[in-house]
């Protein structure tokens, strides 16, 4: 009788165990192993206070395209936190078309799950979020899985930043004079003008040879210089002839100007004085006898005009001497 | 009448030369504090050389001018510009020691490709010896003293004789005779450039056998951005030219920057 009644009481107590009315269960292994296998059921087992909560958190609101963003799921009022099953998002088809990455993390506290993120596209959507069935105990037959809902949070994928390549100095490579202060420009001209140059060729080509030809006039040879003397003693003679036509004793002037002159230009001697003396001078410095005998008659009529009083007019005389002394200077021409 | 007072507005919008000039002179300063940073100089360096270039399109032509105008091109990056602005102060005054130095550090910046043939070669011989570097005032001071010795010489040759008026008067004549050699060759060069002007390559580009891209290349190696050729002709967009080792070819127009 009392093995029977220790039977009941066990039966008694597991039926117990089963109902609302007895003891909630607190961990999976309290359920039975029909109920483990509910599909989707993350093994939250709700307490005896508020019903399992869940929340879905972005680490931040937006990630660029390439880069790493951090979700996390706080599941809240569930008796077991260390028995819960991490939803395996990474086997989600919808998940795998939105993540090319997705990482599992550690959570801070039991009943924490986070994942890493790697977005594929560029574009702003919700997360698709899984079901998240827990088991309700104090929930009627038939109704205690029941699911959690929460608010999918909104990822906004932006295009990547441009790459900034850290700024690197590099010096510029040159001649240390490239950097000295850059030279003034304008002053004087390159070349000097064309007129230069012109000025330079005429003062050679007319400068030399007119100078030259002044100093040669200035400073005459031996040869000219008897030649400007020559000429210089007839121009003298001639002159003085013309004053004796004027003068009171024209025949002895016109016998001091040929003696004179026959002197100065035909280079007898001083001596020489008469009309014969003259004839033998020019004779002996190898003049012509015609200039010789024209010269001594001059003269013989000049002396003869002095002193004996001869009939020719004085006035001829210079006319006379003139005239001989200008054939003589043609003739040396 | 309008035509005449727009023109006379934006002729007093305009900055003057000397605001111009000052400006040039600043871009380029900045950019040289900031020559640790290559980066941060170059726009700075390029807008004194764009300065610079207004200045010269003004009518500024002293090689100081084309002097700074090509440097700073080179400082910020445009090799082939520097190497035009260069040539084009050398034009002006083809004596002047600085642009020939700047010149031959312009080319030496040029990637020639090795092992290339006799008649392919790239790089214009080196300007070296005096008479690169006498300038045409020179050639006019030597003028000037020879024509003094022969002047002199003459006149003492043909007055009083001297007996070293004759060694002179040939010294003379002799120093006048080089300067007129001088000066014809230099006349000769600056013919032979107008002739076959400088151009200068702004990009790499291979130079062919005909003018179109279906000949084939005269040269293996594309020539390198800022080599120097001789124009000889040209025909539809395509320029014949001539490199400095003697090997004619055609490039196109576009690739060609001319010496302004």
């Amino acid at each position: 009788m009392s093995r029977t009644g220790d039977l009941l009481a066990v039966a008694l107590l597991t039926l117990c165990c089963r109902h609302a009315w007895c003891a909630s269960p607190t961990s999976l292994g309290e359920l039975s192993p029909v109920e483990r296998q509910q599909a989707d059921f993350s093994g939250a087992i709700a307490g005896d206070g508020p019903t399992v909560k869940v929340t879905w958190k972005l680490g931040r609101p937006s990630v660029e395209l390439g880069g790493d963003i951090e979700l996390t799921l706080t599941v809240l009022n569930a008796a077991n936190p260390d028995e819960l099953q991490r939803p395996n998002l990474s086997e989600r088809p919808e998940w795998k078309a939105l993540f090319s990455e997705i990482r599992d993390s550690p959570g801070a506290i039991p009943g924490e799950f986070r994942y890493v993120l790697k977005p594929r596209a560029i574009g702003e959507f919700e997360l698709p979020l899984p079901k998240y069935r827990f088991y309700h105990p104090r929930a009627s037959e038939g109704r205690r899985f029941q699911v959690a809902f929460a608010e999918a949070p909104k990822l906004a994928v932006l295009p990547p930043a441009p790459v900034s390549v850290p700024h690197e100095r590099i010096p510029i490579e040159a001649p240390a004079d490239f950097f000295e202060e850059p030279a003034s420009s304008g002053g004087a001209p390159t070349s000097p003008p064309a007129a230069y140059w012109w000025m330079l060729l005429a003062s050679v080509a007319l400068g030399v040879p007119s100078t030259i030809a002044i100093w040669r006039w200035r400073n005459p040879d031996a040869a000219k210089l008897a030649r400007i003397r020559r000429a210089k003693s007839a121009r003298g003679a001639l002159d003085a002839l013309r004053k004796a036509e004027r003068a009171p004793d024209s025949a002895e002037a016109v016998t001091r100007t040929v003696l004179r002159y026959l002197a100065d230009r035909w280079h007898i001697p001083p001596t020489a004085r008469t009309p014969s003396e003259v004839a033998a001078a020019l004779i002996a410095e190898a003049r012509a006898p015609e200039m010789a005998a024209e010269a001594e008659s001059l003269l013989a009529l000049c002396d003869r005009a002095r002193f004996a009083g001869s009939e020719r007019g004085d006035s001829s005389l210079p006319a006379l001497a003139a005239r001989l002394i200008e054939r003589w200077e043609g003739a040396a021409e | 009448m309008n035509a005449a007072l727009f023109a006379l507005a934006l002729s007093l919008a305009q900055p003057g030369d000397a605001e111009l000039a000052e400006a040039a002179r600043r871009d380029y300063r900045a950019g040289c504090e900031l020559r640790d940073d290559s980066a941060a100089a170059r726009p700075h360096f390029a807008s004194a050389a764009v300065q610079y270039r207004e200045l010269r399109d003004r009518g500024d032509k002293s090689p100081e001018l084309a002097l700074n105008w090509a440097r700073a091109e080179f400082l910020s990056g445009e090799l082939p510009s520097a190497i035009a602005a260069a040539h084009a102060g050398l034009r002006i005054a083809p004596h002047h020691a600085g642009l020939q130095r700047d010149l031959e550090a312009y080319r030496d910046a040029v990637v020639i490709p090795p092992n290339a043939k006799a008649d392919e070669r790239l790089r214009p011989p080196r300007i070296a010896g005096v008479r690169a570097r006498i300038s045409a005032w020179d050639l006019f001071g030597m003028a000037c003293v020879g024509a003094a010795l022969f002047a002199v010489g003459a006149f003492r040759r043909f007055t009083t004789r001297a007996s070293w008026a004759a060694p002179v008067l040939l010294t003379g004549f002799a120093i006048l005779l080089l300067c007129g050699g001088m000066a014809r060759k230099r006349s000769v060069e600056m013919e032979d450039d107008r002739a076959a002007p400088v151009l200068v390559l702004r990009t790499d580009e291979i130079l062919r056998k005909g003018n179109g891209d279906s000949y084939p290349p005269r040269v293996e190696s594309p020539l390198p951005r800022g080599a120097e050729v001789r124009e000889l002709a040209r025909r539809g967009g395509w320029i014949q030219v001539r490199l400095a080792g003697g090997a004619v070819g055609w490039l196109p127009e576009r690739a060609l920057l001319p010496v302004p």
